[in-house]
């Protein structure tokens, strides 16, 4: 899992607004944060460093596993 | 459904592009964590093309919140337009922009200019744009002292993020944030004079159709890759060459790549390899001219690999350079011992800038995590040298009125076809941001007003709405899948040969002409990353075809079948538009001036070799 956990969330909206490829959308009912998107998270930390509370945790490892091109 | 967002506990099965309700009902569903599903039926079709709402009407519209645009905008409101900034995420924290540490600005009272120029030239091989590179260097300190002014140096990288957002709403720049520009609109006389696009956030209000009205239009969109792992741009997908090239403009620098490396453990953990870039503070400063040989982004990797040499080479700085070894002192490079003497001359006697020599960060910030893999930008072009052609330093598209690209999303060529050492991208971006916004300024204060061909917006609306309506298809994901697999292996877009590029061709157009218009969205976020998908591809073509054009290898552009550097032939740019049947290729030769010295010989002049270049050199007769 990248994006793995929301923990502790204020809904503030920050990393909804910071995630360039738009994992992170903000639940209309709670008014908290949730991954909506996790195969699409680039695991950037942009989230994290955007979050006042630091609610979110993240793993190194991609959803769908990677193709690189050599080595 | 709704009970189950708010906080998702851990090890869940993560829901997809499609609500969780709707996977419930697709066949396959365990199997999504795997591989994306190839047909997909749209279990939440939109039943109509939604209307869109009013228009944004400015002077100038600017496309993209990076360096180029945040100059480009704060520009032209300098010289009394009004001025819309639309970006598909958020200003300062999208794009490549949030990463950008390092910058090199040129001192005139203590660096050579020539020094400069002819470091550069053996490193690209020649193929740089020698007066762009004149601009940057004239302006490059400037932008250094406005940046400072701003407070950027102050800050973290992504911290810029506020600092620009300030300075945008205090100059009264309209802010669009979180919508996604897909088209450009274009009058009877083909002056581009608007742009659609959509939201595609729809957790709050159905994703809808944005109208903008402009006089000019500045595409700062950026560059892209194909969602590769372990560079944090999946958010760009030359959205910005599909823009100009659908409204007739030429697009250049497809052939050569970016070789930015990741790590075999994890190689998606793309903050893992760029952390040390966010934890820098103050000013960070690239020390002296470049290399004349800078060797951390080139093919030479790709190229071992391809031979058999299967070289294990920990993972570690920007350029992919080996980590530091813990107590063991790096060995620096003569070049730079010689750059040390620059310290404390000129603006370098400052003591609040972080100096930076090359190599690995000196702090040990970057660990070793395995093995550095190739791709992490597959598809990315070097930085600055691809992306709309524009012939005249004008920033202008050629050929197209009312359209300007600055900084990833112009192809000028500053940094050649390989990118010749760190520093040169973001402050470029910020000079041509810049020019960009005064060439459209000037456009603007003759340019006709706006007028919107109706009927063919609405035509737009609808295509661009047409994957929501659908009610089976592709899966944008699947396509995104099967693009990656196929473009990414190191002998298809890094190592060449015509018969594998046509090959990749052949799966490349099948997928644009017979799958993308089939594609189905079941929500906003599905129709971004669908079109996204498309861009992309249209990316992958323009690759190939330029690849197959150039017979030739230089720079990062490496054809096995013509493994020489051919300065007879070659020592042009490729330029592609949208012909009646397709890609139109053509050469655009660089000025002779720019040639390298007839009295140099062929390996003082190229002194990288590739593999099977003396025997074709001496069978062709090249000396
Ligand atoms: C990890 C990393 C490290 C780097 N290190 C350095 C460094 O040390 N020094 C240096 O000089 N450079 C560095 N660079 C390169 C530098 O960051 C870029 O060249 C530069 O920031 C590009 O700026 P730009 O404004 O041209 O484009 P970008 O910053 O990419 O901005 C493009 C903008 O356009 C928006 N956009 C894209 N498509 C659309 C669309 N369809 N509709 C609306 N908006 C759209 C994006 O959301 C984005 O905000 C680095 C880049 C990365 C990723
Ligand atoms: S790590 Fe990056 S891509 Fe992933 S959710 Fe956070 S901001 Fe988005
Ligand atoms: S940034 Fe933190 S507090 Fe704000 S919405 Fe996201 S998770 Fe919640």
């Amino acid at each position: 899992m990248p994006v793995s956990q929301i923990r502790g969330c204020i809904g503030c909206g920050n990393c909804v607004k910071a995630c360039p490829p738009d994992v992170l959308r903000l639940d209309n009912a709670t008014g908290k944060a949730f991954i909506a998107y996790p195969e699409d998270c680039q695991i950037c930390h942009l989230c994290r460093l955007s979050c006042p509370v630091d609610a979110i945790e993240l793993t190194p490892d991609q959803h769908v596993p990677p193709i690189v091109s050599w080595g | 459904m709704e009970e189950e967002r708010g906080e998702t506990p851990k090890g869940e099965a993560p829901s997809s592009g499609y609500s969780r309700r709707d996977l419930g009902r697709l066949a396959g569903l365990s199997a999504l964590a795997l591989a994306a599903p190839l047909i997909v039926t749209n279990q939440s079709p939109s039943t109509h093309v939604p209307k869109p709402g009013g228009w944004h009407s400015s002077d100038i519209l600017v496309i993209g919140s990076g360096f180029a645009g945040v100059f480009a905008a704060l520009e032209a409101v300098r010289h009394g337009m009004t001025v819309t900034l639309v970006d598909k995420g958020t200003v300062g924290w999208s794009g490549l922009s949030p990463w950008a540490s390092d910058s090199r600005p040129f001192d005139p009272s203590i660096y050579d200019r020539k020094e400069w120029i002819d470091n550069l030239a053996i490193n690209t091989e020649w193929l740089f744009d020698r007066k762009w590179m004149d601009i940057f260097l004239d302006e490059s300190m400037e932008i250094f002292d406005i940046l400072e002014r701003w407070g950027c140096h102050a800050v973290r990288p992504f911290e810029r993020s506020t600092v620009f957002r300030r300075l945008l709403e205090d100059a009264g720049v309209t802010l669009v944030e979180r919508v996604m520009v897909t088209s450009l609109l274009q009058d009877g006389a083909g002056r581009v004079n608007g742009a659609l696009g959509f939201t595609y956030d729809d957790s709050q209000e159905p994703c809808a159709p944005v109208r903008f009205a402009a006089r000019a239009v500045i595409s700062c969109a950026g560059a892209g890759a194909y969602k590769s792992p372990g560079f944090p741009n999946w958010g760009q997908t030359f959205d910005g060459d599909a823009l100009a090239y659908e409204a007739g403009a030429w697009i250049t620098g497809k052939e050569f790549h970016d070789t930015h490396p990741t790590f075999s453990k994890n190689p998606a953990a793309s903050y893992d390899g760029w952390r040390w870039a966010q934890t820098v503070k103050g000013a960070y400063v690239m020390v002296g001219p470049p290399e004349p040989l800078m060797g951390g982004l080139t093919l030479g990797n790709a190229i071992n690999v391809s031979h058999g040499r299967l070289m294990r080479v920990p993972g570690g700085g920007p350029g992919g350079e080996p980590p530091p070894e813990p107590g063991v002192p790096r060995k620096p490079s003569p070049h730079e011992i010689a750059n040390r003497n620059y310290v404390g001359k000129g603006f370098l006697a400052r003591s609040d800038l972080t100096l930076d020599f090359g190599g690995p960060p000196e702090d040990g910030s970057v660990p070793e995590q395995g093995f550095r893999v190739g791709g992490a930008t597959a598809g990315m072009g070097v930085h600055k040298g691809e992306g709309v052609y524009c012939s005249d330093y004008s920033c202008g598209a050629a050929g197209v009125p009312g359209l300007y690209a600055a900084g990833d999303a112009l192809g000028s060529m500053l940094c050649g076809p390989l990118y010749p050492g760190r520093g040169f991208a973001s402050f470029g971006s910020a000079i041509q941001g810049r020019r960009a916004a005064r060439s459209a300024v000037e456009y603007v204060r003759k340019a006709p007003a706006a007028r919107i061909d109706r009927a063919a917006l609405d035509r737009k609306i609808e295509a661009l709405f047409a994957p929501r309506t659908r009610k089976e298809g592709f899966s944008p994901a699947w396509v995104t899948q099967v693009l990656r697999n196929t473009m990414t292996p190191l002998h298809i877009l890094y190592i060449k040969d015509p018969r594998r590029l046509d090959g990749a061709l052949a799966s490349i157009e099948y997928l644009r002409s017979r799958v993308v218009p089939h594609m189905v969205a079941g929500d906003g976020h599905q129709l971004r990353v669908a079109i996204e998908a498309q861009n992309m591809l249209l990316n992958a073509e323009m690759k190939l075809r330029a690849g197959l054009f150039r017979t030739e290898s230089r720079g990062t552009h490496f054809r096995e079948d013509y493994p020489f550097r051919d300065d007879a032939n070659w020592f042009c740019l490729v330029v592609m538009r949208k012909g009646e049947d397709g890609m139109v290729l053509e050469k655009r030769p660089l000025p002779d001036a720019w040639r390298p010295p007839a009295a140099m010989a062929y390996r003082q002049r190229y002194p990288r070799v590739w593999p099977g270049e003396d025997a074709q050199l001496q069978s062709r007769g090249i000396a």
